[in-house]
């Protein structure tokens, strides 16, 4: 057998050239990892799948058009040729376009499908049923184990604590997770008095949320008739579901936010209520208790003794005016009698005897002595003053 | 675990409050009915206040249930 011996730098050229030629402008699809942007310029990655691995560069010029930094982790498809790393006889691929494979993929996927549905009429306002604002009993269709899960019973326990949940553990990633998502609704929709079922999951890479965003599942929340709150991922991930849901939460915990007013609304309401009955029961029973005085006073006013009381009263008033009368009439008199007899005063014979005149009268006969002659020797008289009488005897 | 009566939701008790409300509003309700009506009030306030002041979450996880059907 005929030896046909290499150098090292011979085989590895000749290798490298048959390599380029065979391989040239392919793709190549796999899992980044050991990414290195090199100082250089370049950079160094490598791809993978479940059984081998291939070492990339992405020399400095080819690379430096990228429009987003490739991370440990993505799934590309890269365009390029293969080769070889001569002195060290290693195989690469040497790479001149990268595209994320499975955003793209699912992002073109989902775009088509918001389409097709959008048309089909999945997402119109008109179908969207109105969410209870104080539902009684709820469903949650998520993962047993996941952050959503815990994240909504925390604030349902600190918000509405009297609701009663029913869990339907699902799966919210991988293989069937759509289907068991879909299957999870329909089962909570053939329990009785489910208010509302909220779905969904916490954040994820978009292939985790993917089962959100799947025709199946779609159409299990568009049939529902039960109301259905899509909570996926955070704030910014949008999802199919989210859109064909009756609402859209941003997050697991704003689901359970908007699923149900808080007890502390629910009992400022209550204590209104409250007081409205209050107020109500109070003004009509006094309004009762003033018609009920009115027409008791009334009736008060036509009792037989109360008629007689009230003719009795004006004949009092009646008899107080004539006594009153009488009185100033008397009175009146009074006060001219008085004045007569100041008069007759005046003119009587007490002024006289004030002035030192006196008034003999015989003891006798009582008669006044008008002349001396009148009386005899001997002949005893009074004599009358002012404050009082002297007895005397006619001498001479 | 005891087993729970079966109460008015919160959904009735409002909207039976809210008809009281109302047709206490209308002001033509006899005296006796409107007694009657506060009464009525009254209690389901009570039970409103009661279930919010005594409520715990109840989960239900429905494989458990289905298991032990």
């Amino acid at each position: 057998m005929e030896r046909t011996l290499y150098s090292v730098s011979d085989l590895v050229s000749k290798t490298r050239a048959l390599l380029e030629l065979s391989f040239k402008n392919i793709y190549v699809e796999g899992e980044v990892s050991n990414v290195h942007y090199h100082s250089s310029g370049h950079l160094y990655f490598v791809i993978k799948d479940s059984l081998s691995e291939l070492k990339c560069v992405m020399f400095k010029n080819a690379n430096s058009i990228l429009r987003f930094r490739i991370e440990n982790g993505m799934r590309l498809v890269s365009f390029g040729s293969m080769s070889m790393f001569e002195q060290r006889g290693q195989l690469q691929f040497v790479t001149k376009r990268v595209e994320i494979s499975g955003i793209g993929a699912l992002y073109q996927a989902f775009e088509s499908l918001k389409t097709k549905l959008f048309n089909d009429g999945l997402f119109s306002v008109d179908s969207k049923l109105k969410i209870k604002q104080i539902p009684k009993k709820i469903g949650i269709v998520t993962s047993i184990e996941g952050a959503a899960l815990k994240d909504i019973l925390h604030v349902l326990r600190r918000r509405s604590p009297f609701l009663e949940v029913i869990i339907r553990p699902a799966k919210v990633q991988g293989e069937n997770a759509a289907q068991d998502i879909s299957a999870g609704i329909i089962e909570l929709s053939k329990l009785e008095n489910i208010d509302t079922i909220i779905i969904g999951r916490g954040g994820g890479s978009i292939e985790d949320l993917w089962a959100f965003n799947e025709e199946v599942l779609a159409k299990a929340i568009f049939k529902c008739t039960i109301p259905i709150i899509s909570a996926v991922g955070h704030e910014t991930d949008f999802t199919i579901s989210d859109f064909v849901s009756d609402l859209r939460a941003a997050t697991p915990t704003e689901a359970a936010e908007i699923i149900c007013l808080s007890s502390e609304h629910l009992m400022g309401n209550i204590l209104s209520f409250q007081e409205k009955l209050i107020n109500y029961v109070s003004s009509h029973l006094k309004m009762k208790k003033i018609y009920i005085n009115n027409k008791l006073n009334h009736l008060m006013l036509l009792q037989p003794s109360n008629v007689i009381k009230s003719k009795q009263a004006s004949l009092g008033t009646f008899y107080n005016f004539l006594v009153k009368h009488i009185n100033e009439v008397t009175e009146l008199k009074k006060i001219r009698f008085v004045g007569i007899i100041n008069q007759l005063h005046s003119i009587g014979p007490e002024n006289v005897l004030g002035r030192g005149y006196s008034i003999a009268v015989d003891k006798k006969t009582k008669r006044i002595v008008r002349t001396a002659s009148e009386l005899s020797i001997n002949d005893e008289f009074i004599l009358k003053t002012s404050n009082g009488s002297l007895e005397a005897k006619k001498i001479k | 675990m005891t087993k729970v009566k079966e109460t008015k939701s919160f959904e009735n008790i409002f909207e039976d409050l809210e008809n009281i409300v109302n047709k206490m509003d209308e002001g033509e309700v006899h005296l006796e009915e409107s007694l009657e009506l506060f009464e009525k009030g009254m209690s389901l306030v009570e039970e409103g206040k009661s279930k919010l002041d005594e409520a715990e979450l109840k989960i239900k996880n429905l494989t458990k249930i289905s298991k032990s059907l």
